[in-house]
């Protein structure tokens, strides 16, 4: 070989080496890295979370998008009532029975969440609760999803859904289970028993009325999104009461199903409309689901007392004390009702 | 030419090799960081989007209501289409904008740093309306958002804590909770009303959107 000249063999091996880099370069640019699903993101931040150093954790965004639906008939629209300029996912409701078809979408949607969560046993806000000035007992909360119905879907459907009912007397698919027993990791299959005399004593605030603007002569304003609530939010919520024990044992007290560290709260009736957790005192520990001027619509006539499922006690956590409740549930997606649930907000809407 | 230190081609390849390496890993990890960190114009044009989108729906004479989350300390502006003072970016159409807080140059703001989409109308009318608790039969958003032009909407103000609040302001400001827009769509005209619980920035000085003009 001559000085200088440059062999065949080492040739060929940075033409290999560069050709090499090329594709993978190619594959790295060209790989989605998001479409290994918005939920597998979603997932990822909240374990990165959970599991961070407590110094770092503040620094780590919960990746979590709100994810929008709507459920439309057959031939009908893509709520535009609603999701107009959100581009939802669009599920054509063909079956025989539209409203349990509802209460599916619904029911699943809501033990998605709290799987995604982590079922409430990770500790997702909290060092944020010095940091956003949170005080005890005050929520932080994820949308993870906001189920739209279309305008095709009648309100005499709407006024059928049942979810509660739908999770005690369906199985969660491929698991041979109801969803009862899911959320509570198999502690349960059903609620516990209405207790009258335990409704009685618990204070009725809401109101039934719809939310009709007048003008000042006296004259019905049509509004559209307050007529009839049409849309039902899936929220995650977390907070640190003084004593999770407490929590729980109010829970039982009035009328919720306890198994273990997990419970849902009492199906149907007016109990049903408040999530009980109250910092300082002894007695009971509220925060309430506000009903707000125009109560519930016709999507929520059942959702409005539809159960919340939730877990009392150790997080996993890096901090050595984690501990709290964590909740999931279904309400009216409304801003006053949202905000008096969620003082802070968490993932993009 | 072989001394001691040398590259030749024998010790070349491996060193290529490895600065290809380097230079794929740096890219993986600058991929990854990128898609696990928040990008917040993101959240502003989806913001953007939704109430495009639901503006769009609207029938001509109806009033929306519709929840939304801005991103904290960014204004919700609009101009209309012949309106003095309104960013470059809406060219020669009204435009709806969202921006970063700037109390000196609100219009500036927009221009450098905002995102702003531009509508069909020939006016338009974006504002931040100051719900006082207690005082809703007095004061009806509704009945407001109709009469927009109305003078006395403008004057009417509240004291509380030595300061002054009105109950109209040019310049509204997201907080980052879910908050409510009122829309209201007649003929050529488009009227938004931002709900807020207090006005972020009261006391005697009020917003003016097109400090320069």
């Amino acid at each position: 070989m001559k000085r200088g000249e440059i062999s065949s063999s080492y040739l060929i091996g940075i033409i290999l080496a560069v050709m090499g880099f090329l594709v993978v370069l190619g594959f790295l640019y060209g790989f989605d890295f998001l479409g290994f699903s918005e939920e597998e993101a979603c997932r990822l931040s909240v374990l990165t979370r959970a599991t961070s150093p407590e110094l770092a954790q503040s620094a780590v965004p919960l990746k979590c998008e709100t994810k929008k639906i709507c459920l439309t008939a057959r031939g009908g629209g893509d709520c535009s009532q609603n999701l107009a300029g959100e581009n939802p996912e669009v599920i054509k409701l063909s079956g025989d029975d539209i409203a349990k078809e509802i209460a599916k979408v619904s029911a699943d949607e809501m033990l998605n969440c709290w799987k995604l969560m982590g079922e409430g046993r990770l500790d997702l806000f909290g060092k944020f609760s010095d940091k956003v000035g949170l005080t005890t007992a005050q929520p932080a909360c994820v949308i993870c999803s906001r189920i739209a119905v279309d305008e095709s879907v009648s309100k005499d459907v709407l006024e059928r859904v049942d979810i509660n009912r739908y999770m005690r007397e369906n199985e969660v698919k491929g698991s041979g289970r109801n969803y009862i027993y899911a959320f509570t990791s198999g502690g349960v299959v059903s609620y516990a028993s209405r207790d009258l005399v335990t409704e009685s004593a618990f204070k009725e605030f809401s109101d039934d009325g719809e939310n009709r603007a007048k003008d000042v002569d006296g004259n019905e304003i049509v509004i559209r999104g307050d007529k009839e609530n049409r849309e039902l939010a899936i929220v995650f919520t977390q907070f640190i009461p003084p004593d999770t024990g407490e929590v729980l044992d109010n829970m039982l007290k009035f009328g919720g199903t306890v198994a273990g560290a997990t419970f849902l709260s009492p199906a149907g009736g007016p109990v049903a409309r408040f999530i009980v957790a109250n910092p300082g005192t002894s007695a009971l520990a509220a925060i309430a689901v506000a009903v707000v001027g125009g109560g519930y619509g016709y999507y929520n006539s059942y959702q409005g007392q539809l159960a919340a499922a939730g877990y009392c006690g150790k997080f996993t956590s890096n901090r050595e004390d984690a501990e709290g409740c964590s909740m999931v549930q279904g309400i009216n997606y409304r801003a006053e009702d949202i905000n008096a649930l969620c003082p802070q907000i968490q993932g993009r809407l | 030419m072989d001394k001691r230190g040398d590259i030749t081609l024998e010790n070349a390849l491996p060193f290529i090799i490895a600065v290809l390496g380097l230079v794929l890993l740096m890219f993986f990890i600058g991929r990854i960081f990128f898609e696990v960190t928040v990008d917040g114009s993101q959240n502003v044009t989806r913001t953007l989007d939704s109430l495009e989108g639901k503006i769009g729906a609207l029938e001509d004479g109806e009033i929306g209501r519709f929840p939304i989350q801005g991103a904290e300390d960014w204004y919700l502006l609009g101009w209309s289409k012949t309106e003095e003072g309104r960013p470059d970016k809406c060219f020669f159409e009204s435009c709806l904008c969202i921006c970063p807080k700037n109390y000196e140059n609100p219009s500036g703001s927009c221009q450098s740093k905002g995102f702003c989409r531009e509508l069909g109308f020939e006016d338009v009318r974006v504002l931040d309306f100051l719900k006082i608790k207690n005082k809703e039969m007095l004061v009806n958003e509704f009945e407001i958002i109709r009469d927009i032009e109305n003078p006395k909407y403008y004057v009417r103000a509240f004291w509380a804590k030595d300061s002054r609040y009105y109950l109209l302001d040019e310049c509204p400001l997201f907080d980052g909770s879910l908050e409510e827009v009122l829309v209201y769509k007649k003929d050529d005209s488009l009227v938004m009303l931002k709900i807020s619980e207090k006005q972020l920035f009261g006391g005697e000085a009020r917003c003016t959107k097109n400090k320069d003009v």
